[in-house]
């Protein structure tokens, strides 16, 4: 009789073993997760918004250079004031008229996102983490998802933009790392001048795809992104890399990376929207503007600016 | 015949009678005849002539009658004839012995069964006894007496004791003077590289392990390498102690008492300059750094204070007071005591082993008897115990084991509110010690005040000064600890399905409680108002007066509380079967694991969190299976397969192999009796596996993130900019391919005995570790991460590699029948290395930490000091901080040539703070009744820094030790020995004097790097033991009275504070001990 009560025993042990598998599951089924932010298409647009959340400070011009170094504008308060610019710091961006930039903490810092800079590969990263996981809302309309991605195609590519116009040749963040890769992987590498362009350039026209033309609903979407935005934007992106600083610039000739030169040494043939060199004959302009700005860039540029604004032509 | 049995014929009127007697005859002829059971006593002897204590012996017949033999080898049953007695002992075939009508007395000689005499029985994981002849993985077991030392932590008991251990400890204070330990070294990156601590199979702290009394332990193990330590899968990649508790054992009731009582006092004690080279250096360290200066104490302060010190007449100490801080907080001495008993005994049904024990530290700090409450320091610890094992059939055991441990806490809180007044030295070594006096004696005006006068003195910023008296006398911490835990295990021998399987279960549960308090009021400071020199008195005036600054009333702090629970299963089926010259074992087992804490914090925002208070879970099932052929060939296969719910669902569970071999070479053949006799017994083993290490950091459920939907930046839209929604924050990414660390290891080990007496253990071996969760310290901004999660993304990238020696001597000799020896000597050599670590790519080759030993510091090269102001100027460019250097300021020597001092220019210097190597020898000799044994413990290959800063800050480790600045006082030795424009010695211990920080000074460099090797006469006992005629004259079997020593001597080149401190010379000091102890046995 002891003996069976002791065999019970041992059968009660073997017996909670089919339970092992649940057991390590402890975490309960409503903590906040990423995957939160994404259960339907209001969180997913508020997540759009996060990524909106940049571009929108831009318009501070406070952060803006053009503006800050102008030594245009008459203050009538004491601008060393700590709490007149919108509190503490916010008249960093005028320090650059007092020779005050330096190496060790820049003023309007758009790399690391101090004094008055901002933060814009984390709005990057946003923008790819967005675009990875649209998919995972059900209740989201297709029409609504194309115009999304285009909107947060067209955030990435802007916020590039301000990088490399800021920093000429960077590191392309075209997809959100994971954070377990390794070592080598996490160190994106500079890509040429060149490279820079035409991913902004490519992005944008993706995105100008899936734009509206236009906004219909002033009311409550004044201020999204559309498509004829995204074309100036293109636009001014052509225009930029038409320039002197970056094209062709002397001063820049001989740096490489490893052993790419990073700003292309001569004077670029033309390239038409999708990267590939556009016989001379197709070109309608053939003005010969003077040597400053004598590359098809520009050419293409005021192409561009004409078919999408005719008037101004 | 009829008158012989008269009742059988008798007549009527006797029958009654007659038929009672007869009832009565026969049943004393039974008596009778039972009486015929007589006592007869025997001895038990083994082949060599020894006699055996513990023998258990039955009378086959009656399984619940038997007895066992004493330390003598004797015995005494009663017996009838034609009982048969049956003798049986561990490891002794049995022998079995017939009561006759002649015998008187019965004398038995047993035997050995197969193996070697005197091979002990092994521990093994999950608490298996193995032969150790079978044992193919590195375990190194201790006989518990050699862990006793005096004092009420055992984890202090381990340095240099065992092979494979690397341990040091960093500080004195009662309940908090735990030593960290290693097995083999600190072998990863991560954030935990301590062994696993497990007693009677349940998973306990090392606090529970500082508890445990060393006379409840029967068997301490530490289980090394992959081999050993495979079934713990996941979790054994750091090693594993496993210990297991006494059980009782047969035989009438044994009592065992243990009495001790110590005096205990610093090894080392900081000395600080007298109050007069206090006042002279700091003006001399106020004019060298600004002649136009004023010196702070003019001649009259100076004189004065000699004329206090002196106790001249006319001295007054409380106009020029001199007071010596360390001597009014401290005492030199203190006192400990401690006490345990147990009880053990049993029949062959059942057998108890109980157990209690006491222990009481006191603290060295002086109680002013003013207060009504006492805050000297004092921790108290009660245990009690209870192991009963219980036969409920032939083939079934049962044991259960109760355990409680309840500690108490006691002492001073200081400025710091939540600590335990660890940096009371700190805080003597920054008060003023001429400013004013520790306390005033009352004045006319406070007569009938209740509260203590504390003295204090008004900056020139306007605050008060620190007063350490005050500190010490506030108020009082207490905290109670206690942890209960109640284990149920059965065993059942299943030989109906096979011969040889067996079955054992366990069941276990602890819980832990916690919770402190504590009282304070706010001290009253007075300074002196007025002195009267010829009548002597004065008045007192009323520093911190303001409402609110100053009660007499206590204040009540609750303080934390915690609660954790732990349960555990096991069910483990053994089997293990002898054909012939083939042996075969196999084990399988399941453990389930679940630890709450209810009220956790979440490490990254310290406040209570839902994830945090969830289970902790641990699954594992493990086996192995075990070849032997002849006693000469061992071959050995584990595994273990481990799930826990730290990582992914589909990352959970690990699978950990391990594969081991031993051959006995000596039982071979060809082993001949020549080679016999000079080597005795030679073994060879190795092993080579993979061990897992899950305790990952403090951090749960990496796999998942962690965001605020609604608590990121946003935007807005349309035209009256009406709609805005704000996007998410991220405070941790989800990385779902978090895993835990894993090792290879491989050991390489051989065991030889000489003579049969010297034995020698050496095992060399290597470790690979990888995935180690490191902390990712320069991802690019470019990836894009969101702030605070930066701070905190963890990846299995590390990697590490270790390697060494455990080398372990003991030689035993028994020069005659009253003398015997043993030596002893331990070496444990290891060296690490990191692998894989992230950090930037440096320009120069020396400044990468992979390569590097694991803690490897980096710091400047300094050269010397300077000569003078123009050579400072002259030099590579020091800019620390915002002045530049003068002479006698520390010159750093510019490494890559660039005309500056920077980071650059730092490079590894010293050696890591833990010790590589960690060795011990010792020696024991008896005659007759005297005993002596000493042991010397010494640590090699480290380094530590003297911090040079003013900083107490005992949180993140700063315990600066710079004069002047933080109204610090001056050690002795910067007085004795510093550069001073008087005696400009470039090589001079500390530089020129200043009472503000000079970040020159005090960057990290070779200047402040002391070397932390000691030797230490770790412990010394000479006992004596009375003789067995004279202890059971008072009714005891062993009467033993000794005296023991821990710490004594310690030979080390570092003089300032005890060198095993390393950076924290105002820890509470490492105790030294004198103790005196009683052991009984009845």
């Amino acid at each position: 009789m002891k003996v069976l009560l002791s065999y019970i025993t041992i059968a009660i042990f073997l017996l909670s073993a089919p339970s092992c598998g649940k057991y390590l599951d402890v975490i309960p089924d409503n903590v906040a997760t990423l995957s939160s932010s994404f259960s339907n298409a209001n969180e997913t647009e508020a997540y759009l918004f996060g990524c909106y959340s940049n571009l929108q400070q831009l318009a501070d011009i406070r952060r803006n250079a053009g503006f800050t170094s102008s030594g245009e504008v008459l203050f009538p308060v004491n601008m060393q004031d700590q709490t007149t610019l919108g509190g503490a710091g916010g008249d960093v961006g005028f320090n650059l008229m007092r020779g005050l930039q330096n190496s060790a903490n820049p003023v309007l810092n758009y790399w690391d996102g101090y004094n008055m800079g901002l933060k814009l590969y984390e709005s990057i990263r946003m923008c790819n983490t967005f675009i990875d996981n649209i998919n995972v809302p059900l209740d989201i309309q297709t029409f609504q998802k194309t115009r999304w991605v285009a909107e947060a195609k067209f955030l990435k590519a802007y916020y590039h933009y301000w990088l490399i116009r800021m920093y000429g040749a960077i590191p392309i963040a075209d997809k959100a790392i994971a954070i377990n890769a390794t070592t080598q992987e996490v160190r994106q590498e500079q890509q040429p001048l060149d490279s820079c362009f035409n991913y902004v350039v490519n992005l944008l026209d993706e995105a100008a795809a899936g734009l509206p033309p236009a906004i219909q609903n002033a009311a409550a979407e004044a201020g999204r992104v559309t498509s004829a935005i995204a074309m100036a934007v293109k636009a001014e992106v052509l225009t930029t890399q038409a320039s002197p600083l970056f094209n062709g610039n002397p001063d820049y000739a001989g740096f490489k990376r490893k052993t790419e030169l990073i700003f292309s040494q001569q004077q670029q043939t033309p390239l038409n929207g999708s990267g590939r060199q556009l016989p001379v004959k197709q070109l309608s302009m053939q003005h010969r503007l003077p040597a400053i700005a004598s590359t098809s860039y520009v050419q293409l540029a005021i192409l561009y600016a004409c078919l999408i604004l005719p008037e101004n032509c | 015949m009829n008158n012989r049995l008269p009742c059988i014929s008798g007549g009527k009127r006797n029958s009654f009678l007659c038929r009672t007697w007869m009832l009565v005859a026969l049943l004393l002829a039974c008596c009778l005849a039972q009486a015929q059971t007589r006592p007869i006593i025997g001895t038990v002897r083994d082949s060599s002539g020894k006699m055996m204590d513990g023998v258990n012996i039955i009378i086959s017949n009656k399984q619940k009658v038997g007895t066992a033999t004493d330390k003598n080898g004797r015995f005494v049953l009663d017996v009838n004839d034609g009982d048969s007695l049956r003798f049986s002992y561990v490891g002794f075939s049995d022998e079995t012995a017939y009561v006759t009508v002649d015998t008187k007395s019965i004398d038995i000689l047993m035997t050995q069964t197969v193996f070697q005499a005197g091979d002990e029985v092994v521990v093994t994981a999950f608490g298996r006894k193995e032969r150790k002849e079978a044992v193919v993985g590195s375990v190194t077991t201790i006989q518990p007496g050699e862990l006793k030392i005096p004092a009420s932590n055992l984890t202090n008991a381990m340095a240099g004791k065992i092979a494979g251990v690397i341990s040091f400890q960093r500080g004195g204070q009662p309940g908090l003077d735990n030593s960290n330990f290693f097995i083999r070294g600190v072998t990863t990156l991560g954030y935990s590289a301590s062994p696993l601590i497990l007693v009677d199979n349940i998973e306990l702290s090392a606090n529970d392990l500082a508890r445990l009394q060393v006379d409840d332990i029967a068997s301490f193990s530490i289980l090394k390498d992959a081999s050993a330590a495979a079934l713990y899968g996941a979790r054994g990649a750091n090693g594993v102690i496993l210990v297991t508790t006494k059980d009782g054992k047969m035989g009438k009731a044994k009592v065992d008492l243990r009495v001790e009582t110590a005096y205990s006092m610093p090894t080392k004690s900081l000395e600080l300059a007298d109050p007069i080279s206090y006042m002279k250096l700091y003006n001399e360290a106020l004019i060298t750094r600004n002649p136009l200066a004023t010196p702070r104490y003019d001649q009259n302060k100076i004189q004065g204070t000699q004329n206090t010190l002196n106790g001249a007449g006319g001295a007054n100490p409380y106009v020029y007071p001199a007071v010596d801080w360390m001597d009014e907080l401290f005492k030199d001495r203190t006192t400990t005591q401690r006490a345990n008993f147990s009880v053990s005994g049993g029949n062959t049904n059942a057998k108890y082993y109980i157990a209690g024990s006491y222990s009481n530290d006191n603290g060295i700090l002086k109680v002013n008897p003013v207060n009504n409450f006492n805050s000297g320091m004092k921790f108290e610890n009660y245990q009690l115990r209870a192991n009963t094992g219980l036969k409920i059939t032939n083939t079934t055991d049962v044991n259960v084991r109760l355990w409680g441990n309840f500690n108490d806490y006691i002492g001073p809180i200081s400025n710091q509110g939540s600590s335990f007044a660890t940096d009371l030295y700190s805080q003597v070594l920054h008060a003023n010690p001429v400013d004013f006096p520790a306390y005033y004696l009352p004045d006319s005006a406070n007569r009938n005040t209740r509260h203590i006068l504390f003295g204090n003195n008004i900056t020139n910023t306007g605050s008060l000064q620190n007063n350490p008296y005050a500190s010490l006398m506030y108020g009082y911490k207490s905290f109670n600890e206690s942890r209960m835990s109640a284990q149920f295990e059965l065993n059942q021998k299943l030989s109906f399905i096979t011969p040889g399987l067996v079955f054992s279960g366990l069941f276990s549960t602890n819980r832990y409680a916690y919770s402190d308090v504590s009282r304070n009021y706010l001290p009253f400071y007075y300074s002196l108002q007025r002195y009267d020199l010829q009548t002597g008195s004065y008045a007192l005036n009323w520093l911190n007066n303001q409402p609110g600054q100053a009660q007499e009333f206590l204040n009540f702090n609750p303080g934390g509380k915690s609660v954790n629970t732990y349960l555990y299963m096991q069910g483990r089926l053994d089997y293990d079967k002898r054909f012939e010259d083939h042996n075969v074992t196999a084990s399988l087992v399941g453990t389930r694991q679940q630890t709450i804490n209810p009220n956790a914090n979440d490490p990254l925002t310290n406040a209570p969190s839902l994830l945090y208070s969830l289970p902790f879970r641990n699954l594992g099932f493990s086996g192995r299976a075990g070849y032997s052929y002849s006693n000469k060939y061992f071959f050995e296969f584990n595994f273990g397969y481990n799930g826990s719910e730290r990582f992914a669902a589909d990352h959970r569970w690990g699978f950990f192999p391990t594969v081991g071999a031993g051959w006995v070479v000596s039982n071979e053949k060809f082993w001949s009796e020549n080679i016999s006799k000079v080597i005795t017994r030679l073994k060879l083993r190795g092993s080579y596996g993979m061990v897992g290490n899950d305790n990952i950091g403090s951090q749960r459920f990496f796999y998942l993130s962690s965001v605020q939907p609604n608590g990121g930046p946003g935007a807005v839209f349309g035209t009256n900019n009406s709609i805005g929604k704000n996007g998410t924050a991220i405070y941790a990414y989800p990385n779902p391919d978090v895993t835990w660390e894993k090792s290879k290891k491989s050991n390489l080990a051989a065991e030889i005995t000489f003579f049969d007496k010297l034995n020698i253990v050496a095992e060399v071996y290597q470790e690979n570790r990888y995935d180690i969760l490191i902390r990712r310290g320069y991802i690019p901004i470019t990836v894009g991460i969101e702030g605070s999660a930066n701070n905190n993304l963890q990846s299995n990238l590390g990697t590490a590699s270790s390697k060494g020696i455990d080398l372990n001597v003991n030689y035993k000799q028994t020069i005659s029948k009253d003398l015997w020896a043993s030596v002893l000597g331990n070496l444990t050599w290891t060296s690490n290395k990191v692998g894989h670590w992230e950090e930037p790519e440096y320009r120069y080759n020396y400044r990468f930490y992979s390569g590097q030993p694991i803690g490897q510091p980096f710091g400047y090269i300094a050269e010397r000091l300077f000569v003078d102001d123009k050579e400072a100027a002259n030099s590579p460019i020091q800019q620390f901080g915002n002045t530049l250097p003068m002479g006698g300021d520390i010159k750093y020597r510019d490494i890559n040539g660039d005309g500056i001092i920077n980071q650059d220019d730092q490079v590894p210097i010293g050696l890591p703070s833990t010790p590589q190597v960690i060795y011990g020898f010792g020696f024991s000799i008896g005659y007759k009744m005297f005993d002596i044994s000493a042991f010397f413990q010494g640590s090699a290959r480290s380094s530590f820094f003297i911090d040079p800063s003013s900083a107490t800050d005992f949180g993140s480790g700063r315990f600066g030790t710079a004069p002047f600045a933080n109204n610090a006082q001056i050690l002795q030795a910067y007085a004795d020995n510093h550069w001073s424009e008087e005696n400009q010695n470039l090589y001079a211990l500390w530089p020129r004097l200043s009472v503000i920080d000079i970040p020159n000074n005090q960057q990290q460099s070779t200047w402040w790097l002391r070397d932390g090797t000691f030797l230490r006469l770790k412990s010394l006992e000479a006992g004596v033991t009375m003789p067995r005629n004279w202890s059971k004259k008072v009714f005891m079997d062993d009467v033993r009275l000794y005296f023991s020593g821990l710490n004594l001597i310690t030979f080390s080149k570092f003089k300032l504070w005890d060198v095993e401190q390393a950076g924290n010379g105002f820890a509470y000091p490492i105790q030294k001990v004198y103790n005196l102890g009683l052991k009984l046995n009845f």
